[in-house]
């Protein structure tokens, strides 16, 4: 063929066309077994329009908003339900979203951020009732190894601790998931050593310090990405800290079942989506396990598409920082790499969690 | 006559410069960070393993920033150096005692309070973190190795803290307090041969059994860390923030560890159940007890669960 400029231009528009098609399909096929991995770990009920329409009508929650907001009663009553005396807020350590004088005369605030602290003991409260965090913290019921006896706080002792405190902050008993409860022993333990020798374990003791005891928050089933109830129990039952994250819940406007249908994804574009985004930071080969589960995710946590993996909507790493937003239905995929052979010196890459999108334009609307 | 009346002028402008500069100087003094938050947090880490030493990269630092923004609000800490990618090879991280050239003396042991992000390593009886660069044909090292027995006074170990200034070292990294290794974590609180001289050890590590997370989800674990280890101990804001349960396709844990030195066994429980950010006690005078707490059980990815060593 004679070689024209015509023909050159021609060949490039080919070459063009043959690179969109090429390249998508390429990166889509790069790595065979991460997307074997990603379609294998798919939710069945993703792409599934009843689902997710079932999902976005969910009823919205107020969180620990409707309790922890400037009603002292009800802060009152919570705070006898874990023992927590003498806690004051200074003039000034507490800050209001808005100062609205009711007819009786009293403040109908929305509390932002109160700090409480017992001058006594040391204890701290701080409650951000708009992010729905609250933590209680009394460093005078943390075990001390040195003279504290053992615990033996049962598995259900705690768990009755925890859910009675749930009930007392205004938590809606129905969504504490306790099929997921995590109860667990944390212990410390002593070793005699010779700064230049050996330990001698033979003389080593050990003792039940606390009862940590976490559940986490669901609603009609699907778990609340980051909302839990966290407590630690100490040997007379007390619980020492705590921390609640329980914000507002409501999924985010414009998500109206009715309305829903062309947004939902279709599976085989989550499965993409999903090799994708692990496949940016994930070398082929080195993904050993992937577990996909349909979960509420803040809207603002979801990755958009087209972001850098792991990096939000809010690259400033806010994500929780004022307003808690409201929520969508995601996909929370968690990839683990191989594990290594003990003591085998091989590389252990941290696990890694990527929020997607299971609706198009799920975009947080408050977030402008 | 106008000149000297200029000169006059010069010389009141002159001196009223010099006195709103001295009342500055001192109002600057009076609000400086190094005088009002006199302690100092570092960060070190790795986000993009794509130099040297070729690893799968994260966005880890976004969650360590949570820690590093959160730990100067308190009136105590001021940031000291947030290093990321950046120069990245063992020279930050290994003491001078052991390899050369290293030089964690100005660098990483010269922060009060630290933590290290990145990939990490159960290497026979210790901690291993992977490094991005390998310091150059001569040193040819993708690894800052950790102390264990047989491998000290130049035979292999590398991270020594707290000989020239660190209390407390966190360890954003998998494996770094695996249960296997806790009999021989102790080593790194103190440099063989300087420590014995001029009295400088570590307070306390913190770090992970088996593998640990990184994600959106898990950084304001890092921010509450921070937070309320200004009103409770270190170890009890490490252990109770740094927890998880059921993440990964096989329901595993994330299993924080805290491990402290004293002089005898009362002098380490005191240390680990009461420093706080806030409350930091004298250096160790001498390493007669290591004590440490741990969640029984624990079972996370990359590891067995948590079996108590002794």
């Amino acid at each position: 063929m004679k070689i024209t400029k015509r023909n050159i231009t021609g060949l490039v528009v080919m070459f063009a066309a043959l690179q969109l098609t090429i390249v998508p399909a390429q990166s889509q096929q790069s790595c065979p077994e991460l997307h074997e991995l990603a379609g294998g770990s798919l939710p069945s009920l993703v792409g599934d329009v009843d689902t997710m329409a079932a999902l976005v009508a969910v009823a919205g929650d107020p969180g620990i908003a409707a309790s922890m907001s400037g009603d002292k009663k009800s802060l009152k009553l919570a705070l006898n339900a874990i023992g927590a005396r003498g806690l004051k807020a200074s003039k000034g350590d507490c800050r209001f979203d808005g100062r609205r004088k009711r007819t009786d005369g009293r403040h109908d605030e929305e509390a932002v951020h109160c700090d409480y602290e017992a001058r006594k003991t040391g204890a701290t409260l701080s409650i951000k009732a708009a992010e729905g965090r609250l933590t209680f913290l009394d460093p005078t019921r943390s075990f001390q190894a040195q003279s504290d006896p053992d615990n033996e706080v049962t598995d259900s002792a705690a768990a009755e601790t925890i859910r009675a405190v749930a009930v007392a902050f205004g938590l809606d008993e129905k969504q504490l998931d306790y099929q997921l409860a995590d109860i667990a022993r944390v212990k410390v333990a002593s070793v005699p050593v010779s700064e230049s020798g050996f330990p001698d374990t033979a003389a080593a003791t050990v003792q039940v310090a606390e009862v940590y005891t976490a559940v986490p928050r669901q609603v009609q089933g699907v778990g609340v990405h980051g909302s839990k109830i966290q407590a630690s129990i100490d040997h007379r039952g007390q619980v020492a800290r705590m921390h609640l994250r329980w914000p507002e819940f409501r999924v985010c406007e414009g998500n109206e079942a009715s309305r829903l249908g062309p947004r939902v994804l279709d599976p085989s574009k989550v499965k993409i989506a999903i090799a994708e985004e692990v496949g940016e930071q994930w070398a082929c080969g080195t993904v050993a396990g992937l577990r996909s589960s349909i979960m509420y995710v803040p809207a603002s946590e979801v990755d958009s598409p087209g972001t850098d993996s792991d990096e939000t909507v809010n690259e400033s790493g806010g994500d929780d920082e004022g307003s808690a937003g409201c929520y969508v239905p995601a996909l929370v995929v968690q990839v683990t790499g191989p594990e290594p052979l003990e003591d085998s010196g091989e590389i252990s890459y941290a696990g890694a969690e990527y929020l997607l999108p299971l609706l198009a334009g799920n975009e947080d609307p408050d977030d402008g | 006559m106008r000149n000297n009346k200029h000169n006059n002028t010069l010389r009141a402008t002159a001196w009223m410069v010099s006195a709103l500069l001295t009342v500055a100087t001192a109002g600057i003094l009076a609000v400086s960070p190094a005088a009002a938050n006199h302690l100092e947090a570092k960060m070190y880490g790795i986000d993009n393993w794509d130099q040297d030493c070729i690893q799968n990269s994260l966005n880890w630092s976004a969650q360590v920033d949570r820690w590093y923004n959160e730990i100067d609000d308190h009136g105590w800490y001021h940031q000291d150096g947030r290093f990321v990618d950046i120069g990245m090879d063992r020279s930050p991280f290994c003491d001078p005692d052991a390899a050369s050239p290293c030089n964690d003396g100005w660098r990483m042991d010269e922060g009060d309070a630290v933590m290290i992000f990145m990939h990490g390593s159960d290497s026979g009886n210790h901690w291993r973190g992977a490094l991005r660069f390998n310091g150059g044909a001569a040193v040819n090292d993708c690894w800052i190795d950790a102390p264990e027995s047989g491998t000290e006074f130049g035979a292999g170990a590398e991270l020594y803290a707290g000989d020239m200034d660190m209390e407390y070292l966190h360890l954003s990294s998998c494996n770094s307090m695996d249960d296997d290794n806790l009999s021989n974590s102790w080593r790194m609180f103190r440099d063989p041969i300087d420590s014995p001289q001029n009295g400088r050890r570590l307070h306390q590590a913190d770090g992970f059994h088996g593998f640990m997370w990184i994600g959106s989800g898990f950084r304001a674990d890092y921010e509450d860390f921070a937070d309320d280890a200004f009103s409770v101990s270190i170890k009890d804001s490490w252990m109770d923030n740094m927890r998880r349960s059921n993440v990964g396709n096989n329901n595993d844990d994330q299993c924080p560890v805290a491990l402290a030195v004293g002089s005898d066994r009362a002098d380490c429980f005191n240390r680990i159940d009461n420093e706080r950010y806030n409350n930091t006690m004298s250096d160790p005078s001498a390493i007669g007890y290591y004590c440490y707490y741990y969640y029984d059980g624990c079972d996370p990815a990359g590891e067995t669960p948590f079996t108590d060593p002794n």
